[in-house]
């Protein structure tokens, strides 16, 4: 388990040769790697100055890392994030888990990378042909839906529960998930075609409406 | 006592400055540092640090500094 702060990210190879040593058990190895987009917002880049604070930083990822192997029960990951100044193209995180399969892999991945955007403490400047500005995204002001009552869904895709409330732009900590009468916990499946309830935390307290 | 703040990122361009020692006085908590900082243009999402320990959700108004602490103020987390 490998989370670090880079001037340049490895090469895919290499994270892959490294986390196939983790355990005879893996089956899977998923990678996102962040490369740095040619146009933003209109405007074309020249390049992405990244800045972390060195000591907190690979601190917070390591935690990240453990965090979701405990959470998803992956076998091992690497985090790699660049600090300096960034070429259009040039590859700036990578982040990779190895797991037994691919579905807990997917899960992990997708968690870990929105939360080292959310949580590590790196910034990054973007330099475009107008001037550099600090890239500072923040969190959403709030949901845009507050769920008054139990909302009946028939679920469309592949997916968990809390990956579900994520997508529905839900507040996590307010709504839980119910199918077949029983609560489930964030990572676990439900499938294509399932019908859940979708419950504010209060009205399941009262038991109103359930 | 003296404290050591530390901006980064944003924040030091808008201090015009990576850190500053304050003068505080004995005991005195972070939320008077914060308070003295950024007066009143502290946005609730910045990451605190002490000591390079995020202070998390603890209340600043509790958390009382010694001589020699660093506080680190961050704006949010942009990485990626």
């Amino acid at each position: 388990m490998r989370a670090e702060l880079v001037n340049r990210v490895s090469g895919l190879d290499r994270v892959v040769e490294e986390l196939k040593k983790a355990s005879e058990n893996v089956g899977a190895i998923c990678i996102f790697l962040g490369v740095v987009r040619g146009i933003s917002e209109g405007k074309r880049v020249l390049r992405l100055e990244y800045e972390a604070h060195e000591k907190l930083a690979p601190k917070i990822l390591l935690r990240l890392l453990k965090e979701t192997k405990a959470k998803y029960g992956i076998l091992d990951g690497v985090i790699e994030h660049k600090v300096g100044s960034a070429e259009v193209g040039e590859p700036v995180m990578c982040v990779a888990v190895a797991s037994e399969h691919r579905l807990e892999g997917l899960r992990a991945l997708m968690e870990l990378v929105d939360r080292i955007k959310q949580e590590a403490p790196i910034w990054k400047k973007e330099v475009t042909e107008e001037g550099g500005r600090w890239v500072e995204e923040g969190r959403p002001e709030g949901p845009l839906i507050k769920l008054k009552g139990v909302l009946e869904a028939e679920v469309n895709v592949d997916t968990c529960a809390r990956e579900l409330i994520v997508k529905l732009g839900l507040p996590p900590e307010e709504v839980l998930v119910m199918k077949e009468g029983r609560v489930l916990e964030g990572h676990e499946e439900i499938r294509r075609g399932e019908l859940v309830k979708i419950v504010p935390v209060g009205l399941l307290l009262t038991g109103g409406g359930l | 006592m003296k404290v050591l703040v530390r901006f980064f990122a944003r924040l030091r361009e808008e201090f015009g400055t990576g850190e500053k020692v304050l003068k505080l006085r004995d005991g005195a908590t972070l939320a008077e540092l914060l308070d003295l900082v950024l007066k009143d243009r502290r946005p609730k999402d910045l990451i605190i640090a002490v000591n390079n320990e995020l202070i998390g959700d603890r209340p600043v108004e509790d958390l009382r500094l010694e001589d020699g602490d660093t506080v680190d103020i961050m704006p949010p987390a942009s990485g990626g």
